[in-house]
């Protein structure tokens, strides 16, 4: 109809509204996120301290990070955090859904919670969890009072194993959103094979783990994806909940990008971190997406 | 016609907000805690009283507020003034030319005969004051109460040999002997206590002040850490993450014995209605042998070209550097007056002894947070946290420290 009763600029116009609706946002992308990725990169090969300075450009930041071990310790407690997080908080979650998906009464109940937990900002979380796992007035102190005069549960003050009440905290948080990912799935299941299942008397768990779960696969994809956004965006709870202590054993790279730049204005240095941070997410992500298009065509 | 009116009745407020006050200060601080409030409360009393105008922008948590002192001063919109730390904390902003000066008033004001050596020198960057300075915190201070030392049948220890000998009836007696907050700050403050007393104050001076890094291989520093790590079994278990007023609630309690830390403590025991010599006492920490580093709170003016900031910079430092105020602001904080002119009157016995320190000459040390970088600082309590954390036995946490400030100062040089 525009071809006939307007003139060509409103007919492109027109015809690629979408386009030009488009263009604030792709600007804004580009510009917040793209160009200050690039700027921050850039930052990170200078010897910036309390502002940028562009005077001259070297590796010496990341030769100097390769030898931190506070990096590394931070480096690997994201992993560790992202494998356990990530298999624990699916398992559960899977599971919870599994035990949801028949009707059962006050369902709503159930579920709501279950979700309650991810309701909660990280630094409530962070704060209540300190109390209950502190040896000297949570878990540890309420069960010696109750008669076991050896109970022993002093992971949070302990070195090597902080990080694991991090990431049972986490794992806390999460399990809800897993359940609620995987229960709509789990209802979509075509009602037919719950019949011809019951008909040939295969296990209800032998459904769920091998025959619903391969099914479920984009949705495991998913939570995977949401998860791991969870993970890296545990910056707060972290600060509630240990402060990155005892000492630096539950330092993350996000607590160590922030604490060099503003506590102490190593902004360069810390920028390199974030850069190592930003190559580790892509190697991760990059050869997924080029696997997801491919597996499309 | 009514619409003009109408108009006008809206635009006339507007235009009274131009006639602001000539002398307005924007001062970014974290500040925020009760007591801290109520004393920076007596400086903007009398700024305002002298006819300046007080904008407040509290940001509560010290790296929060430089945090926002870093990115408005990228946006070169600083504010007029900010709460801020002497020495390097001033190198930095100088380095940077971000810092205005308030040199003339100095100069015209006499700070120089009035400030304790120490403290006029870090409050100077090329020479020139950039800084006023309020107070003076001492951070090598033991605390103790007084019930469990008697009970114990305990004196207070004056060398840390002492202190490792005492400590265990304590414990007897069923108290905590050290009552320490699990934070990376507080356990360098221990540490920084204990290298004092253990290795003296030249081989310290030289070491955390003068950053020489002979004075950090010395044995000295090994010796340091295996008294500082030697503390351990005297501090309890739920210590790790623990406020630093929360170890001092275990005093106040009566749960544990004694605790390193700075002359705010003081402000607790006082909130407590707690009465010093009789319920809680304090000293330096064993071994300091009459040396207290010191921590100083300042304002530092960012650099403006307008006239009326400068202004307003000229009248806060003079308002700061009072003797009145200071002596006045410094009572509600806990802390001693900057100034060696100010009075002392109605200050209690702890804050009698530190004045003593502060007009002593070559007895007052700067601490690290002002001597030091804040990178150096930071590789120091990287290595001190997880030394005392991570079981780590004492030769290796001494290297550990030696090869974290070395990799930092190459980053420095290489600028």
């Amino acid at each position: 109809m525009t071809s006939r009763t307007h003139a060509w600029p409103i007919r492109a116009l027109a015809g690629n509204a979408h386009h030009w609706a488009l263009l604030p946002a792709i600007f804004m992308v580009f510009f917040f996120f793209v160009a200050f990725l690039v700027w921050s990169v850039v930052v990170s090969f200078t010897n910036s301290t309390l502002l940028p300075r562009f005077d001259s450009l070297s590796l010496a930041n990341y030769e100097r990070l390769l030898h931190t071990a506070r990096w590394w310790v931070a480096y690997s407690n994201m992993f560790i955090l992202w494998g356990v997080v990530v298999v624990a908080s699916i398992f559960i979650g899977y599971c919870l859904a599994a035990l949801l998906d028949k009707p059962i009464r006050r369902e709503g109940l159930f579920r709501t919670a279950f979700l309650y937990p991810l309701a909660l900002s990280f630094i409530v979380t962070g704060v209540a969890w300190q109390w209950i796992l502190n040896p000297t007035v949570g878990i540890q102190q309420a069960v010696r009072s109750m008669g076991l005069e050896s109970f022993i549960f002093d992971w949070i003050v302990r070195s090597d194993r902080a990080i694991y009440t991090v990431a049972m905290v986490l794992i806390w948080q999460s399990s809800g959103l897993a359940m609620a990912i995987f229960l709509p799935a789990l209802r979509a299941v075509n009602p037919d094979l719950w019949k011809a299942t019951k008909i040939d008397g295969i296990p209800a768990w032998y459904v769920y783990a091998r025959i619903a779960a391969p099914m479920l696969k984009p949705v495991f994809m998913t939570a995977v994806i949401l998860l791991s956004l969870g993970v890296i965006n545990s910056f707060d709870l972290v600060i509630a909940l240990t402060q990155g202590g005892p000492g630096f054993s539950t330092d993350t790279p996000a607590k160590f990008v922030y604490e060099h730049a503003f506590r102490r204005s190593e902004l360069g240095f810390s920028l390199a971190a974030a850069t190592a941070m930003l190559v580790t997410t892509l190697v991760v992500i990059v050869p997924y997406l080029i696997w997801n298009a491919r597996s499309k065509t | 016609m009514k619409m003009l009116n109408k108009l006008a009745l809206v635009a006339l407020p507007l235009t009274m907000t131009s006639t602001a006050f000539a002398q307005q200060a924007e001062v970014v601080h974290y500040w925020t805690s009760s007591s801290e409030a109520a004393s920076l409360k007596v400086i903007s009393d009398e700024f305002q009283k002298r006819g300046g105008a007080w904008v407040d922008n509290p940001v509560p948590g010290f790296d929060a507020a430089r945090a926002v002192a870093q990115s408005r001063a990228a946006a070169q919109d600083p504010p007029t003034a900010m709460a801020w730390l002497l020495g390097q904390g001033l190198k930095q902003l100088g380095d940077e030319n971000l810092l205005g000066d308030t040199d003339d008033l100095a100069l015209w004001e006499k700070w120089d005969e009035h400030l304790p050596p120490a403290i006029s020198a870090l409050s100077k960057y090329n020479g020139k004051y950039v800084a006023a300075p309020l107070n003076v915190h001492g951070t090598n201070w033991l605390w103790y109460n007084t019930k469990i030392l008697a009970e114990s049948n305990t004196t207070v220890p004056t060398t840390w040999k002492a202190f490792i000998e005492e400590a265990p009836k304590i414990k007897q007696a069923g108290y905590t002997p050290l009552a320490l907050g699990g934070q990376p700050w507080q356990e360098t403050y221990l540490f920084m206590a204990v290298a004092l007393g253990s290795g003296g104050s030249d081989w310290f001076k030289k070491a955390f002040v003068d950053q020489d890094a002979d004075a950090l291989r010395a044995p000295e520093l090994v010796e340091s850490f295996r008294t500082f790590l030697a503390l351990k079994p005297f501090v309890d278990e739920g210590s790790p993450g623990r406020d630093w007023n929360v170890a001092t609630q275990m005093l106040i309690k009566g749960q544990a014995a004694f605790q390193i830390m700075g002359t705010w403590a003081k402000g607790e025991f006082q909130a407590a209605k707690m009465k010093p010599e009789v319920d809680f006492g304090c000293s330096l920490a064993p071994g300091s042998t009459d040396h207290m580093v010191f921590i100083t709170d300042t304002f530092v003016f960012f650099k403006t070209n307008a006239e009326e900031d400068k202004k307003a910079q000229d009248l806060l430092a003079s308002v700061s550097m009072d003797p009145d105020v200071q002596s006045r602001y410094n009572m509600i904080a806990g802390s001693n007056p900057a100034r060696t002119d100010a009075s002392l009157d109605g200050y209690d016995s702890c804050a009698v002894k530190a004045g003593e320190y502060i007009n002593t000459p070559d007895a007052l040390i700067p601490t690290g947070a002002m001597a030091l970088p804040d990178s150096v600082n930071g590789a120091i309590t990287d290595a001190v946290s997880n030394a005392w954390n991570a079981g780590v036995p004492a030769e290796q946490a001494a290297q550990q420290l030696i090869d974290a400030v070395a990799a930092v100062a190459k980053a420095r040089s290489g600028q």
